[in-house]
């Protein structure tokens, strides 16, 4: 009698653990017809709000996976033909690059993406799209600096600002896509005889973009290099935040400018309800709100800049040469190891 | 009722194919194939791949790897042991909270403790306009360095060192030390020179332990900007894209941490045998006078208010500013509940898994099974980078044997392990299956082999004596266990990161994407419930200190 009880009892609970195992293994594989899965590199800047609003208007199941760009392009690539995501958002033109060269990028035919996203943003071939840039440029104290002073780049190896300057780490996509850019225009001998002098400055090598401007908020540092966005950041929290962005290279080729996109993965389950998204994404009304929230430039020239940073506007802008620098990543990061920026 | 009559005799002297046996085997099988793999990695004929990426790599991570564990091994080696003497030999003013309180940064996972101290250092925190003001502008501590790794570490992990001692210390007789100073030697002469040499073995073992666990950290490193291997297997994996390079770096990362854990297992055979507490009783503690008194609770206090206080307050003050974040406040809820459904799933697979091995050996020992066991146990010392790598390489193969045999059925099945959570609690499994055994086994050896015959006699056949008798009386070890499992697996972030599935991200990743951003803020209330929940088992632990000499300390 207990026997059978007790085997009951055993088989059961062994029951249980299966049903707890199919359950999380449905439950966190596969995805069904009106869910879109979105792997972005982006996850706090801010969209949510955006596919929050998407996903009531449409009725679809926006499901985000967070990472950054170089995983997230090897796990696209791992997947293979298997892969849930539909979308690929990432920073930095290198890593929607990678993924063309990987395969894992579809071409869109959408119209409304053409009208809204201009031709220098996006691929000749369709296959990612800008959804932001940014400038990578010269930040300076207002306290201390004046704008007259760092008109360029070369400003940062300025012997002026012997042990003021402040930089981040080489590691970063956007030192490495910048330093790429460099090359690609000025050859490999002028950008190491610049970034030669930006060292011989002996420059504060910082984690982080935030990090550099509270060095230069708090007087470590006079003058430093940051994407344009965390400047603005800080500025909606505190307008009296006392860095300013110079916008360099006005009399040469202008500043320069890195992007963010997006792109339809090759083995999209839901190809049609990714292009509605990124067709969203790309309208003047989600891109006010990435400029809102994360104060990053629109792709979309109808988008409004937001109040804070309301007068970034019509300085000129160096062209991305997104392919180009895609190559020259590891020649930047060997330049870079060359001269001594860590 | 037990079987007898020809029957049985006839199948007892047929040679037995032991049910037991198979378990134990299959189920070591299953969890260290993955870690063969990683050494195959070395027999691939792309030779290149070794001279071109892992091979110069090598070198420069072994020598940051090795500077953090041995700076880490120093450092709570001084840290705990010190504390440790304190608090067993001497008497000053809020000993007694010390004694326990000294054991609460074991809640405190040293990713968390390590963006903390950024958040805080970074120019502008509240940490570093407390030290510039008081040293000048000028002043930042380089705590992006090794030194800023070894210290968090320390902070993190010294508990190993001070539990192992504390416990060894109070072992030990007075006798020991009263002869000592019957000849002659003073009192904190007799300590240095009786009780430490004493406690060497527990010592060491401790600070093995600690040394482990800085080479396994991944979150903490990778945040301070420190390439000690976890990093580099990472880096290699996503940013070189070159899967073979970082299973090869994986492997020799797997070659440090079982040396590591050899080294570990001799000190601790050591420090058994040398633990003979007799004789005269505990040893007195020596009462402190006022002055003195207060300077001996300046280092506890000390550790205590950086290690704890100082990143719970910080914590929760960011989490207070974050609440009105968007993202935080939709997201803590689902990264919450993703969290408690892996750990509990984690946690249920593991203790019925550890309590068949265990059990397998209380009915049928045999050294085939011990073996076994010990090779089911080995993923706890395996860093979760390296257990993850591995059952990710090996899962994949699985899923595209699936696959295949689906379509030959005329079925088409996605990813079953790599694209679900199964996989990742596989490896939670994989990883943490060693708590399961441990608690359940220290719980299972106090049971007499009497209570066995007494059931037996009692008409009990073996179904109904491990249900009735044994069953009820291992209970606690089995709460433990689970507990244990959930807590770690709650925890747990370079296997997280890299086997996440979709549908939800955990508190652990929560933490990483708003750190790796430099969102301090936004990593606050993620971080804040691990360390809460994970307060739980060292509240449990504090309270067993004292009623249990030996304790199943590894984390």
């Amino acid at each position: 009698m207990h026997r059978k009880r007790i085997v009951a009892t055993l088989a059961g609970l062994a029951l249980l653990v299966g049903v707890a195992l199919v359950g999380v293994a449905m439950a966190t594989q596969g995805s069904s017809d009106d869910e879109l899965v979105v792997y972005t590199a982006r996850l706090h800047y801010g969209e949510e709000e955006a596919f929050r609003r998407f996903a009531e208007t449409t009725g679809y199941d926006v499901k985000l996976f967070g990472g950054d760009g170089p995983a997230l392009n090897e796990r696209l690539a791992s997947e293979g033909a298997d892969t849930d995501a539909d979308v690929l958002i990432t920073v930095d033109g290198a890593n929607l690059q990678q993924a063309v060269e990987d395969q894992l990028l579809q071409p869109i035919d959408s119209p409304e993406l053409e009208r809204s996203i201009p031709a220098d943003l996006r691929d000749p071939e369709q296959r990612w799209f800008g959804i932001t840039t940014r400038a990578r440029t010269v930040m300076r104290s207002t306290e201390r600096v004046d704008e007259a002073d760092a008109l360029t780049y070369e400003s940062l190896g300025d012997p002026r600002f012997r042990g003021r300057v402040c930089l981040r780490t080489a590691d970063s996509v956007y030192n490495s896509s910048f330093v790429a850019d460099l090359i690609h225009k000025d050859g490999r001998a002028a950008t190491e005889r610049m970034l030669g002098s930006w060292m011989e400055n002996d420059p504060l090598i910082l984690g982080s973009d935030v990090e550099v401007l509270d060095a230069i908020a708090a007087g470590e540092c006079d003058v430093g290099l940051a994407n344009s966005y965390y400047l603005g950041r800080e500025l909606a929290e505190d307008p009296d935040f006392p860095v300013a962005p110079v916008w360099v290279e006005q009399d040469e080729r202008g500043t320069h400018v890195n992007l963010s996109g997006f792109g339809v993965t090759e083995h999209a389950d839901n190809p049609e309800a990714a292009r509605e998204l990124v067709e969203y994404l790309a309208s003047s009304q989600a891109q006010e709100l990435f400029a809102e929230t994360n104060s990053e430039f629109p792709a979309n020239p109808d988008a409004d800049l937001p109040e804070h940073i309301a007068d970034w506007r019509g300085f000129k802008v160096d062209p991305i040469a997104i392919e180009a620098d895609a190559e020259l990543q590891d020649d930047a990061v060997q330049l870079m190891n060359a001269v001594g920026w860590q | 009722m037990s079987a007898t009559g020809p029957a049985a005799a006839v199948r007892s002297r047929l040679p037995r194919v032991d049910g037991w046996a198979v378990a134990h085997v299959g189920i070591a099988l299953v969890v260290a194939v993955p870690l063969l793999v990683l050494p195959a990695s070395f027999l691939s004929p792309r030779l290149d791949v070794w001279w071109r990426v892992s091979g110069p790599i090598i070198p420069e991570t072994l020598a940051t790897t090795a500077l953090v564990a041995a700076g880490v091994g120093v450092c709570t080696l001084l840290v705990g042991t010190a504390l440790a003497m304190l608090v067993s030999f001497y008497d000053f003013p809020g000993r007694r909270i010390f004694d326990v309180a000294l054991v609460l940064p074991l809640a405190l996972p040293a990713y968390v403790l390590a963006f903390v101290f950024l958040g805080q250092l970074q120019f502008g925190g509240a940490l570093d306009e407390l030290l510039r003001g008081a040293l000048g502008t000028g002043f930042t501590l380089p705590i992006r360095s090794p030194g800023g790794a070894i210290a968090i570490l320390t902070l993190a992990l010294y508990p190993y060192v001070y539990l192992l001692a504390r416990t060894s210390f109070r072992g030990q007789s007075a006798s020991a030390i009263e002869a000592a100073r019957s000849l002659g030697a003073g009192r904190l002469r007799a300590i240095v020179r009786v009780a430490l040499p004493m406690a060497r073995p527990a010592l060491a073992a401790g600070a093995l332990l600690a040394m482990m666990e800085s080479i396994a950290d991944f979150g903490a490193v990778q945040l301070l900007g420190v390439r000690t291997f976890t990093v580099a297997v990472y880096q290699v994996w996503f940013g070189a894209f070159d899967q073979l390079a970082a299973l090869q770096l994986a492997t020799t990362l797997m070659g440090i941490a079982l040396l590591v854990l050899g080294l570990e297992r001799l000190a601790r055979g050591r420090a058994r045998y040398h633990q003979q507490g007799s004789g005269r009783g505990p040893v007195a503690r020596i009462r402190l006078s006022r002055g003195k008194g207060a300077l001996a609770a300046l280092l506890p206090g000390a550790i205590l208010a950086v290690a704890v206080a100082d990143p719970l307050a910080q914590l929760v003050a960011w989490s207070i500013d974050s609440v009105e974040e968007p993202l935080v406040r939709s997201g803590f809820l689902g990264w919450a509940g993703t969290s408690v459904i892996l750990s509990a799933t984690a946690a249920l697979v593991a203790v019925p898994v550890a309590a068949v091995l265990v059990y397998g050996m209380r009915v049928a020992p045999s050294r085939l099974g011990a073996v076994a066991t010990r090779v089911a146990s080995v993923g706890y010392a395996i860093p979760g980078s390296v257990v993850a790598v591995a059952a990710l390489v090996s899962l994949a193969w699985v899923d595209r044997r699936v696959q295949d045999a689906g379509s030959a059925l005329g079925l088409t099945l996605g990813l079953v392990l790599t694209g679900s959570a199964l996989g990742l609690v596989f490896a939670y499994v994989v990883r943490f299956l060693a708590l399961g055994v441990q608690s359940v086994e220290s719980q299972m050896a106090r049971l007499s082999p009497n209570l066995d015959d007494a059931a037996r006699s009692l008409g009990c056949d073996r179904l109904e004596t491990m249900w009735r008798v044994h069953l009820p009386l291992v209970r606690a070890g089995l709460g433990t266990a689970a507990l244990l499992v959930f807590i770690e697996t709650m925890k747990e972030l370079p296997a997280t990161v890299l086997m996440r599935p979709l549908g939800g991200d955990t508190l652990a990743v929560a933490v990483w994407q708003a750190t790796s951003e430099s969102l301090w803020e936004a990593a606050a209330l993620p971080a804040l419930a691990i360390v809460v929940v994970g307060l739980v088992p060292v509240l449990v632990l504090v309270r067993a200190l004292d009623r249990a000499p030996t304790l199943p300390i590894m984390r």
